[in-house]
C-alpha cells in the first residue's frame, strides 16, 4: 500500500484537510463580511439579514440533496431498464432481477467496504 | 447588401460535401463566420417580404432588431468554436446536418411571421434528428425516433396554434401575444408548441434521452440551440404571461433534482440544461423589461458555458470513452487543460462572481426582486445554490477527481482545447466585462463596461450593475456554504451505475404496460362477453323457442287434467307424453286444433 507521500498530492489526507479548512476560512470570511457590511437592505427584508444567504445555501442544498435521495429510491432503476426484454441477436435479453442483483453487489460491497475502511483509510481517506 | 445569415449556412452546408479533409474542417469554420459577419451588418428592419396566398398577409422571412441580433450573435459565435472544437471530424453527415440545424435556428430567430417561423423549426428538428442518428448505435437511434415523435408532436402543436390564431386575428405576424386579451386556443398551443422545445416538464424527457445520445460534436452543437430559441420565441411571444413563472420554478428545481441523481456526466449536463432554460422562462414570466433583458444576456451566457462543459466532457468521452461517474475518475492529471476549462465552465453556470453567469443571472434575479416576486425569487436562489452542487462541483468532482479509477490518456486533442479556450475566454470576459453584452441587450441604454440602464415600459429607469460589494459577497456566501453542504453530505452523493425514471418512462415502457393492461382487459370483456351471449344466452334462447309452446300448453293443461281426476303419477305420465309430442311435432290434428283455438284465444284476451 502506498504511503501517504507517495499518493498523488490531491488525494493525500494532509490536502483534503487543507482545502476542507480553506473551504471553511471561506464561509466563514463571507459571513464576517456580511455582518461587517451591515445594513445591507434586502429588497424583502428577511434577506436583509447578514447571513442569510449563508443559511439559504446550506438549509436549501440540504434538502434538495434528501429530496433527490429520497426521489432516487423511488425513480433509480438498473441502466438496462429499457433494454430488458427486448429480443434480438445483439443484445441477449438480460435477466429480469438484474436490479435487484445489482443492489444486492451494491449491499455487499458496502458491507466489505465498512470492514476494510479501517485498512484503506490512508489511502481512500475520508470521504471529504 | 443584406445576407439572410440562417441562407449562408444553409446553402454553405448543401457544399461541405465537395471538400475534402482540412479543407472541410476550414470550410465549415468559415461557414458559420461568414453568418457571424452576416448577423454583424445587418441593418435593423424587415427584409425580403414574400406575398403569399391572398389574404394571409406577407411573409416576412427576415425580421432584425435588436431582440433577433442578440440571438444571431450568439448562435454564429457558439457555432464557430464548436466547428472548431470539430476540427478533428470529417464526417459528412455530422456537418451538413449541423449546419443545417444552426441554419434552421437562425432562421426560426430572425423569422418575422408565424409561417416563416414554422418552416425553420421543422428543419432545426429534422436536422438535430440527423445529429443524433450519426452516432449510429443502436440506443442513438432508439433516442433519436423518440426525439422526432416528440418534437413532431410540438410542431403540429405549433402549427394548430398558427392556423387557430390566424383565424381568431386574421394574421401571421408574430408579435408579443397579450397575457390577458391575446389568450386563447391558438396562442395557448402556440406556447405549448414552444414549450415541449423548451423542454419544460412534462414534455422535458427528450432532452436527457436524446442529447446524451448524440456524436461528441453533436451533443455539443445540440445543447445550444433548440432550447434556447424556444426561449427567444417566448421572449418574441409571450412576455408577462405568467403562467411562465411556474414554469420556470418548476424547470429550474426539477432541472437540479434529477442533475442530482444522474450517474452519467452528459446526462447530468443534460439536466442541468433545463435548469438553467428555468431561470430563463421564468425572467419571461416576469415580463419587465430588465428581466427579459435578463432572460436574453442569460442565454447568451449560457450557451457559451455549457457548451464549453459539452466540450469537456466530450473530451473526456473522446479519450477515455465512458461516460458514467461510476466509472470515470482521477483524470486531473492526464487531462488537465479538459479539467481546467471544464471548470471555468462549472464556475460560470453557478454564477460564481468574475464569471459570465454571475453578471447575466443576477439581472433576473434582480428584476424578479423587483417585482417583489418573493417565491419566484427564492426558488431561483435556491436553484443557484443547487447548480453549483450539481454543474459546479459534482461534475468536475466526480469526473476529474473522486476515485483514481487509473485511467491514463493522453489529453484532448489540439483543436478540442481550441474551441474550449474560446468559449472560457468569452466566460471570464463577459464576467469581468459585461459591457459588450449589456450593448446588445433589446432594451439596453447607456451601457458602460460594468452597467447599464434599462427603461421599463411605464417609464422607469433600472440602473443596473451585477458589480455591488454587497452582492458579491452574499452570492459567494451561497455558493461557498453549497460547496460546504455538497462535501458535508457526499456520502449521500455517491453515484450508483444507475439511469433514473422521467416522463419518457410513459413512452417507453407505458405504451408496452398499456397495451398489455388493454391486451388483458378487451380480452377479459371479450371472452366473458362470448360465454354470455354465444355459449349460455343463445343456447337458452335456443332452448327457450324448442320448449315454450309446449310448456305453456301442459301450463294450460295441466288444470284439465286434475279436474278429469287423474293421479300425480298418471298426470306426470301425461305430461312426459305431451312433451315427447311436441317434441317431435306428433300432435293428434284434432288436439293440434283445440291447442291452435286456445292460443288465439289466449292472445285474443291478452292483445
Amino acid at each position: 500500500m502506498p504511503t501517504d507521500k507517495e499518493t498523488d498530492w490531491i488525494y493525500r489526507e494532509s490536502t483534503k484537510k487543507l482545502l476542507m479548512r480553506l473551504l471553511l476560512a471561506g464561509c466563514a470570511i463571507s459571513v464576517l463580511l456580511d455582518f461587517v457590511l451591515g445594513g445591507r437592505k434586502g429588497k424583502f427584508g428577511i434577506d436583509g439579514i447578514p447571513g442569510f444567504y449563508a443559511l439559504l445555501g446550506f438549509v436549501s442544498c440540504t434538502l434538495m440533496i434528501f429530496a433527490a435521495k429520497g426521489l432516487g429510491l423511488w425513480l433509480k432503476v438498473s441502466t438496462n431498464f429499457y433494454e430488458e426484454g427486448k429480443t434480438d441477436d445483439n443484445n441477449p435479453p438480460p435477466k429480469k432481477n438484474i436490479a435487484k442483483k445489482v443492489a444486492k453487489k451494491s449491499t455487499k460491497k458496502k458491507i466489505s467496504k465498512k470492514g476494510a475502511r479501517k485498512v484503506t483509510k490512508k489511502r481512500e481517506g475520508g470521504s471529504r | 447588401m443584406t445576407v439572410h445569415p440562417a441562407l449562408v449556412l444553409i446553402l454553405g452546408a448543401l457544399l461541405v460535401p465537395l471538400f475534402k479533409g482540412r479543407a472541410k474542417s476550414i470550410y465549415v469554420i468559415l461557414l458559420p463566420l461568414l453568418a457571424l459577419l452576416a448577423v454583424y451588418a445587418l441593418p435593423l428592419g424587415n427584409f425580403f417580404n414574400v406575398s403569399w396566398l391572398a389574404g394571409f398577409g406577407d411573409m416576412t422571412l427576415l425580421r432584425s432588431d435588436k431582440l433577433a441580433k442578440a440571438f444571431g450573435f450568439i448562435f454564429t459565435i457558439n457555432a464557430t468554436a464548436a466547428f472548431i472544437y470539430a476540427f478533428y471530424l470529417r464526417d459528412n453527415t455530422q456537418h451538413v446536418s449541423a449546419l443545417m440545424y444552426i441554419g434552421g435556428a437562425l432562421g426560426a430567430v430572425f423569422a418575422g411571421d408565424l409561417i416563416t417561423l414554422y418552416i425553420f423549426w421543422e428543419i432545426m428538428a429534422i436536422a438535430s434528428t440527423m445529429l443524433i442518428l450519426s452516432r449510429r448505435s443502436k440506443r442513438s437511434y432508439g433516442a433519436a425516433f423518440r426525439y422526432i415523435l416528440v418534437h413532431i408532436i410540438g410542431g403540429l402543436f405549433l402549427l394548430a396554434g398558427i392556423v387557430i390564431t390566424f383565424n381568431y386575428s386574421g394574421s401571421i405576424d408574430f408579435k408579443a401575444f397579450d397575457p390577458e386579451t391575446g389568450r386563447h386556443a391558438g396562442t395557448w398551443l402556440i406556447l405549448l408548441g414552444f414549450l415541449v422545445n423548451a423542454a419544460a416538464p412534462p414534455f422535458s424527457a427528450w432532452l436527457s434521452d436524446a442529447y446524451p445520445e448524440g456524436t461528441i460534436t453533436g451533443s455539443v452543437i445540440l445543447s445550444a440551440y433548440t432550447t434556447k430559441t424556444a426561449v427567444y420565441t417566448l421572449i418574441r411571444g409571450f412576455p408577462g404571461w405568467e403562467i411562465l413563472m411556474v414554469v420556470g420554478c418548476v424547470m429550474a428545481l426539477y432541472g437540479i433534482i434529477y442533475a442530482l441523481l444522474e450517474n452519467d456526466m452528459r446526462r447530468i449536463l443534460a439536466y442541468s440544461i433545463i435548469n438553467q432554460v428555468g431561470f430563463m422562462v421564468c425572467a419571461v414570466g416576469v415580463g419587465t423589461a430588465i428581466c427579459l433583458d435578463g432572460a436574453v444576456a442569460h442565454a447568451f451566457c449560457h450557451i457559451i458555458y455549457k457548451s464549453l462543459l459539452w466540450m469537456s466532457a466530450g473530451a473526456v468521452l473522446y479519450r477515455v470513452g465512458m461516460s458514467k461517474c461510476t466509472e470515470l475518475g482521477g483524470l486531473y492529471k492526464s487531462m488537465p487543460w479538459s479539467l481546467w476549462l471544464g471548470t471555468i465552465g462549472a464556475l460560470a453556470i453557478s454564477a460564481v462572481p468574475l464569471t459570465s453567469g454571475f453578471t447575466s443571472k443576477t439581472m433576473i434575479l434582480y428584476g424578479a426582486a423587483d417585482e417583489k416576486l418573493f417565491i419566484p425569487w427564492l426558488i431561483l436562489e435556491i436553484a443557484s445554490a443547487g447548480v453549483f452542487l450539481h454543474a459546479g462541483i459534482k461534475f468536475p468532482y466526480f469526473v476529474f477527481f473522486a476515485k483514481d479509477r487509473g485511467h491514463r490518456v493522453q489529453e484532448a486533442p489540439k483543436s478540442m482545447v481550441g474551441g474550449m479556450l474560446i468559449l472560457a475566454f468569452f466566460c471570464i470576459f463577459l464576467g469581468l466585462c459585461p459591457g459588450p453584452l449589456y450593448s446588445i441587450l433589446p432594451h439596453a441604454q447607456n451601457v458602460t463596461a460594468f452597467a447599464l440602464d434599462v427603461v421599463d415600459v411605464d417609464g422607469h429607469v433600472h440602473h443596473f450593475t451585477a458589480w455591488k460589494f454587497a452582492k458579491v459577497v452574499t452570492q459567494m456566501q451561497l455558493l461557498l456554504l453549497s460547496a460546504l453542504t455538497f462535501f458535508v453530505w457526499i456520502k449521500w452523493l455517491k453515484r450508483t451505475d444507475t439511469i433514473v425514471l422521467d416522463t419518457d418512462w410513459l413512452y417507453r415502457r407505458g405504451g408496452r404496460l398499456f397495451y398489455r393492461g388493454a391486451d388483458r382487459f378487451l380480452n377479459t370483456v371479450n371472452e366473458k362477453t362470448h360465454r354470455f351471449f354465444i355459449v349460455n344466452f343463445i343456447g337458452w334462447i335456443g332452448r327457450f323457442t324448442k320448449s315454450a309452446p309446449s310448456r305453456i300448453l301442459v301450463m294450460v293443461m295441466t288444470p284439465f287434467w286434475r279436474a278429469r281426476g287423474l293421479e300425480e303419477n298418471d298426470l306426470l305420465e301425461k305430461q312426459q307424453a305431451f312433451y315427447e309430442d311436441a317434441r317431435l311435432g306428433a300432435f293428434p290434428i284434432g288436439r293440434a286444433a283445440i291447442f291452435a283455438v286456445i292460443l288465439l284465444g289466449l292472445l285474443y284476451i291478452l292483445g
